[in-house]
């Protein structure tokens, strides 16, 4: 087993980290900006460096000081949690050069699945089925013929891309080379690789991601399905569940075996999640993370397994010990993000000094968190503050829990996104699990008109 | 008449006394050998080291004169110059006081400005982050 984990992170999932850590016997060393030394994951860390000043560049992106951390500290491991380097195949190199074991999977995996025309294709190899579209486009000659292939609407997406940058809806040909140049700039000028390539556009899905365990053995498992279709126009998640609801079994039954038969095409280790696009019973590839995720804790608490511990175990060379007929889900659970945000001006994002904090608790309710009465949100990072996780027996039975949670919750001195969570659960759509990625998007129009 | 040497003291009443030694300094580890004992203490934790740090009782620096706080802007391990500094000495401008390495690469820490080195806030050898205050220079 590994002996002494330093944590490149922050927030929540530092603190989700250092916890895991602690129950597994394991050393634990959190970094922190000039900005977060205050912050929870440095108090209950075993050590803690501070790596730089508050914008994420100097601090949770300065490679060397936090390599240089976890040697002086005699870690022996590095885990990235989310976001800043937990998808940064060079990092993960740098670790293994400095004899630390990255948390994750191998760099070369890291590095094909974060181009996604690569990861498009390798899936495409395991049988995984992909939206219809094309390699590269080089010019826009090449880009209106493979439209006139897939057929209008067509989807402009960047290779290196994230966050919907580089990325354009064409609906007709004549709007098509003024989609391509733009999602070509903004492609370059937010990932300096302007390479861009065609979907057909799938209008509403539903955004369904599978998580997988793999064991650097060989061992592939899949903890089933999220639905995280409840996204804010900006395209990030704001409510996701575990299971997914209506969703045919035939369906369910691809997604799972798409996840397993891809990570065992690829040789994949550690945790991952394989994101797919779903309209009715026609599930398509979308691009695969190969982290831990926000909405982890949805499936952790259907399939009763503790995900972080399970990436550390097999980051320390453990098998998995189970296989998929051991595993078997349990009830239903959704996960709403509070977020430092105001809802009703385009989800700004809010910082400053907190005044009273209280979560809520009781029966089936789970909150992951870094916050507390009178902390300060520094204006440098995400604005999620908080995860309120509810878990029953029934997707019912798990809204009311939710509701129950969400109305007990207490956040002062910025705005939240509690009271659009709540709004969302009230909705009939949501109710009856019948929503697609633009539910939220209209609620909110019509709301505005 | 008083005696060359103290009274020795018991081994509990001398752990007590280092060990309210210890809390007072900003070491993250503290080891001490005699002939038949040894004493170490530990911290658990670099913050707590840094609050001990930010408490320990410096020299006070003379209100009229200016002082520099000279701080790691890498983090490493601390190493003194083959010439030690010593608290009260004078410095020159521009003189390497330690060095910080990390990852094979040698960092100096330098003096700013000439004057009197007031306060030495790090022990060689020690570990420090980002921002550790490493010394304290009262302008000459």
């Amino acid at each position: 087993m590994l002996r002494k984990v330093l944590v490149a992170n922050r927030g929540e999932i530092a603190l989700r980290i250092v916890r895991a850590c602690r129950e597994l016997g394991i050393g634990s060393v959190a970094i922190f900006s000039e900005a977060d030394r205050e912050s929870t994951h440095v108090r209950v860390a075993d050590e803690a460096f501070c790596v730089g000043p508050g914008p994420v560049p100097r601090s949770y992106l300065n490679v060397p000081n936090i390599i240089s951390a976890a040697l002086v500290s005699g870690c022996d491991a590095i885990h990235p949690g989310y976001g800043f380097l937990a998808e940064n195949a060079r990092f993960a190199e740098i670790c293994a050069d400095h004899g630390l074991k990255f948390i994750g999977p191998r760099p070369e995996i890291i590095t094909a699945m974060g181009d996604k025309a690569t990861a498009k294709r390798v899936m495409a190899e395991a049988g995984v089925a992909t939206t219809p579209g094309t390699d590269i486009l080089a010019t826009v000659e090449l880009a209106r013929e493979a439209a006139e292939s897939v057929g209008y609407p067509v989807l402009l997406k960047a290779t290196a891309g994230g966050g919907g940058k580089g990325m354009r809806v064409v609906e007709r040909p004549e709007d098509l080379e003024r989609a391509f140049l733009g999602a070509t700039a903004e492609a370059e000028a937010s990932f300096k690789d302007g390479r861009v390539y065609m979907e057909k556009l799938i209008r509403d899905p539903r955004h369904i991601e599978v998580q997988v365990l793999a064991d650097e053995h060989g061992e592939v498992v899949h903890l089933g399905e999220r639905d995280c279709s409840i996204q804010k126009p900006s395209h990030q998640k704001l409510i996701e569940e575990a299971g997914a609801p209506n969703l045919s079994n035939r369906a369910r039954a691809r997604l799972h075996d798409m996840a397993v038969r891809a990570c065992r095409h690829v040789g994949y280790s550690n945790a991952g999640t394989l994101e797919f696009l779903s309209s009715g019973d026609d599930v398509f590839f979308m691009e695969m993370n190969t982290r831990i995720q926000v909405e982890h804790p949805v499936t952790e608490m259907v399939y009763g397994i503790d995900l972080v511990k399970e990436q550390i175990r097999i980051a320390s060379g453990e098998p998995l010990g189970y296989t998929q007929s051991d595993l078997e889900p349990r009830g239903h659970a959704i996960e709403c993000r509070i977020n430092a945000e105001d809802a009703r001006n385009n989800f700004a994002p809010q910082a400053g000094k907190l005044g009273a904090v209280i979560f809520p608790g009781g029966p089936g309710i789970r909150i992951d968190t870094h916050i507390f009465s009178g902390a300060s949100v520094p204006p440098y990072y995400d604005s999620m503050l908080a995860k309120v996780i509810a878990f029953a027996n029934t997707r019912e039975q798990a809204i009311a829990r939710m509701e129950r949670a969400l109305r007990e919750t207490l956040v002062d001195g910025v705005a939240t996104t509690t009271e659009m969570c709540l709004e969302i659960l009230g909705t009939e759509g949501f109710r009856n699990g019948v929503y697609d990625i633009g539910f939220l998007p209209r609620l909110l129009a019509q709301r505005v008109g | 008449m008083s005696s060359e040497h103290p009274p020795e003291e018991e081994p509990s009443a001398r752990a007590q006394r280092l060990a309210e030694f210890f809390v007072k300094t900003p070491l993250l580890r503290m080891r001490i050998e005699r002939e038949n004992e040894e004493f170490e203490f530990v911290r658990s934790s670099l913050a707590q080291a840094r609050g001990a740090a930010e408490q320990a009782v410096m020299p006070e620096p003379m209100a009229e004169r200016p002082v520099d706080v000279l701080r790691a802007d890498v983090v490493g391990v601390l190493r003194f110059g083959r010439r030690v500094p010593t608290l009260g000495e004078e410095v020159a401008e521009e003189r390497e006081l330690a060095a910080i390495e990390a990852l094979g690469i040698r960092t100096s820490v330098r003096a700013r400005s000439s004057g009197r080195l007031t306060a030495i806030l790090c022990q060689d050898g020690a570990a420090v982050d980002y921002g550790r205050a490493l010394f304290e220079i009262e302008r000459g």
